[in-house]
């Protein structure tokens, strides 16, 4: 007997089945004009026919270009609606065929969210739905938000939108409409649906969930209504008023109009430094923080490990795999960016084993279907520890884990996060010494054994260079990338201490020795060539998710690429300042402090990889990490983790 | 309208001057060859390839403004839009009623 609940979801799946497939056949069935076979070198069809050919019908004419590695499918979002899901052009470079497909930015908003929130509605409605007080005056708080983030990046929206005139109400009105719309159905399906969302929150790796054409991350949704809804219960008052405080100095230390091109952190990061868009940045930042805060406070007893892990494995193998096929076949590369809301289109290299054969044979980071290899690494190591604690504490695994134990071991090699391995080594390693009952002998083997690895990784010669030089790499760094013209306040302040040898001296080099062993003296050395506050700006940041005056102000010997700080601590020195730091790190500790009776080992351990990630990874610049970083340092701290992890 | 013709037609050379082309029907525009040809329609849909920045001003201020791919992409645009607000509008309104019935 089939029910109710069996039929909705047949429904459902055959939605998302024609949602995936019907925008690419979007065409006139009945003209004259018929698909050819790219030449060798002939795009000329393409060129005089824009628009005219469906995607489906061209890859029924060329079907060797699905799977061919010389051809790269690519959005076009800047393309009619009537363009949608057509061939709008066709480019030949390199021997490599680019064929750009027309998409609407506006339509993306429709689809994409129509898309995702099907995908919500499969998990199961939880038994009591709890009424929910300020709903409709927080849902338009959250519709205000983020047509307010379009109003305050102008610039950004002006090259993704197709005759959009972002200076006329009318636009507004329009991509209101659609807010409220897709806001209010995706809030009232995820509210039903909140005590099983805390078990989820892995699948955020893998429906990353940034509109196509846009600067937001659909899956904020839900933590800015809850951010908004806290926020009228009146709570988190301390926390907030420091906010506020903190906006005063943001707010003040505008002072030129930076933009930035958000590349793999769109979604998650600001697009220009100007008056509007700190305003937007800074209270997505605070209503985010209040509304994960709100989240984990009220879902948080439903938090499950075992379905967390179950769901954390699903996670962590279909990414693994959708790496291998998004970098060998060129039709899944281009829809998985477009249904799973990805950032950056998946990797180019097919070869995840590849070395670099000029650089001693150094393995290349591979990232798969994921926008950044190291923040990929981490979250395959979470799953292995998590995995390898269950085990030994409680002899449960099953083929699922099993499964994603493997992969996640491979895909940790192919990313090729050092610093991961070595944690994940030492981890497993304390795990077993304080969870089975071995002889003196073997412990003392097992201790060995890490320390060889230890060696090996991080290269025995690394090792043994003497202090002053391994300490003076990152300034040598910093000056090397210095543009002879102009020197930044962070530099300048480096080559006085480093002149004058005082304790700042000494303080500077151990940070330089730990970027040394870390491998981040370059990319540490690049952000002190680039980083210039002024002493307020040191203080309180430039403002949550802007990057943009940090890679606009000072000129530097350009490295080539987008190079991240490699520390999510630098990033937010950017966003929230010196005190910030501080004062979010004294928090936590006196949190962790606070909680020391109910941190188990194994909550420390997950604590120690937090925080050593934190410090040498960009990872809290990405939503997914952001989000399950809180989620874990909430729980360690505030539940009791022996009945938590189990 | 100025802001049409400098839409369509680009921006306004310096000290441009408009001649009185209304009054003198044996006007003759000359081509510029630094202006690329622009195509005009009007409300119609008839359309004409006009060579200079001063031809080109002269019809887009009499009346031929309109572009055929920007309208039908506006109308789409709304059309959408109404859609969308149609949609939400049911779904409050199913919504609400099935919660008065529960």
């Amino acid at each position: 007997m089939i029910n109710n609940a069996q039929i909705q979801k047949k429904i459902v799946f055959l939605l998302l089945t024609l949602i995936i497939l019907i925008p690419w056949f979007n065409t006139n069935y009945f003209d004259d004009i018929k698909p050819v076979e790219l030449g060798t070198e002939d795009t000329s069809f393409y060129e005089i026919n824009p628009c005219q050919v469906s995607l489906a019908e061209y890859i029924k004419a060329d079907f060797q270009s699905s799977y061919q590695k010389h051809y790269f499918f690519r959005y076009n979002n800047q393309s009619p609606i009537s363009c949608f899901g057509k061939i709008s052009g066709i480019a030949l470079f390199n021997n490599t065929f680019f064929i750009s497909i027309g998409t609407n930015t506006y339509i993306n908003l429709i689809l994409q969210s129509i898309f995702w929130t099907l995908l919500i509605s499969l998990i199961k409605k939880d038994n009591q739905v709890a009424k929910v007080r300020y709903k409709n005056i927080s849902l338009f708080l959250t519709v205000l938000l983020f047509v307010f983030s379009i109003f305050s990046q102008k610039r950004f929206y002006e090259e993704q939108f197709y005759l959009f005139d972002l200076s006329q109400w009318r636009a507004y009105l329009l991509i209101s409409i659609v807010f409220l719309f897709v806001i209010k159905i995706f809030m009232d399906i995820a509210i039903s649906r909140m005590e099983s969302l805390i078990n989820y929150t892995p699948f955020l790796f893998l429906f990353i969930g940034v509109l196509s054409g846009y600067n937001i991350t659909f899956f904020s949704f839900p933590f800015i209504f809850l951010g908004f809804n806290s926020i009228l219960y009146l709570r988190n008052k301390k926390i907030n008023l420091t906010f506020l405080i903190f906006l005063v100095f943001w707010l003040n230390n505008n002072k030129t109009g930076f933009t930035f091109n958000t590349d793999k952190l769109r979604g998650f990061t600001s697009s220009s430094f100007e008056i509007s868009s700190i305003i937007y940045w800074s209270l997505f930042f605070i209503v985010l923080i209040n509304g994960l805060n709100f989240f984990y406070f009220k879902y948080s007893d439903y938090f499950n490990f075992e379905k967390f892990l179950k769901n954390y494995s699903i996670a962590s193998i279909t990414i693994f795999f959708l790496g291998l096929l998004v970098s060998n076949i060129p039709i899944i590369n281009f829809l998985s960016y477009y249904f799973f809301g990805q950032q950056k289109y998946g990797v180019k290299y097919t070869n995840p084993f590849l070395v670099d054969v000029m650089n001693n044979n150094e393995k290349i980071p591979w990232r798969g279907f994921y926008p950044s290899a190291e923040s990929l690494g981490e979250f395959y190591g979470i799953l292995i520890c998590c995995l390898f604690y269950r085990y030994l504490k409680y002899k449960k695994i099953n083929k699922l884990n099993l499964i994603s134990l493997l992969v996640s071991c491979l895909g940790l090699y192919f990313a090729n996060n050092k610093t991961v391995v070595i944690l994940v080594l030492l981890i497993v390693l304390i795990l077993i010494i304080k969870e089975l009952n071995l002889p003196r002998a073997i412990k003392s083997s097992l201790v060995l054994l890490f320390f060889v690895f230890f060696t090996l990784i991080v290269g025995f010669a690394n090792l043994t260079y003497p202090y002053e030089f391994s300490s003076v790499t990152m300034y040598e760094q910093a000056l090397k990338y210095k543009d002879p013209s102009i020197v930044s306040s962070a530099l300048s302040f480096f080559i006085d201490t480093f002149e004058s040898q005082k304790l700042p001296f000494y303080i500077l080099s151990f940070f330089g020795y730990i970027s040394y062993l870390l491998n981040r003296s370059e990319l540490w050395g690049i952000f002190i060539a680039r980083y210039n506050p002024d002493t307020f700006e040191f203080l309180f940041g430039s403002s949550p998710f802007n990057l943009s005056k940090h890679y606009s102000e000072i000129r530097i010997v350009e490295p080539g690429s987008l190079l991240l700080p490699h520390s999510s601590i630098l990033s937010f020195l950017l966003f929230i300042g010196f005190a910030g730091i501080l004062i979010s790190l004294t928090f936590l500790f006196y949190k962790i402090y606070l909680s020391r009776k109910t941190i188990n080992l194994f909550g420390y351990l997950l604590l120690l990889y937090l925080f050593v990630n934190i410090f040498k990874s960009d990872s809290l610049n990405y939503f997914s990490s952001f989000v399950l970083y809180s989620q874990f340092f909430y729980i360690i701290i505030n539940k009791k983790n022996d009945d938590l992890f189990i | 309208m100025k802001n049409d013709v400098t839409h369509i037609c680009g921006p306004y050379p310096d000290g441009f001057i408009k001649s009185t082309i209304n009054s003198d029907p044996n006007f003759v525009f000359t081509n510029d060859p630094d202006f690329g040809p622009v195509k005009l329609w009007d409300i119609d849909g008839n359309s004409t390839f006009v060579n200079s920045f001063i031809e080109c001003e002269h019809y887009v201020t009499g009346g031929w403004n309109y572009n055929p791919a920007q309208n039908s992409e506006y109308l789409l645009q709304n059309q959408i839009g109404m859609l969308i607000a149609f949609v939400l509008i049911t779904y409050l309104f199913v919504t609400r009623k099935f919660k008065l019935s529960k």
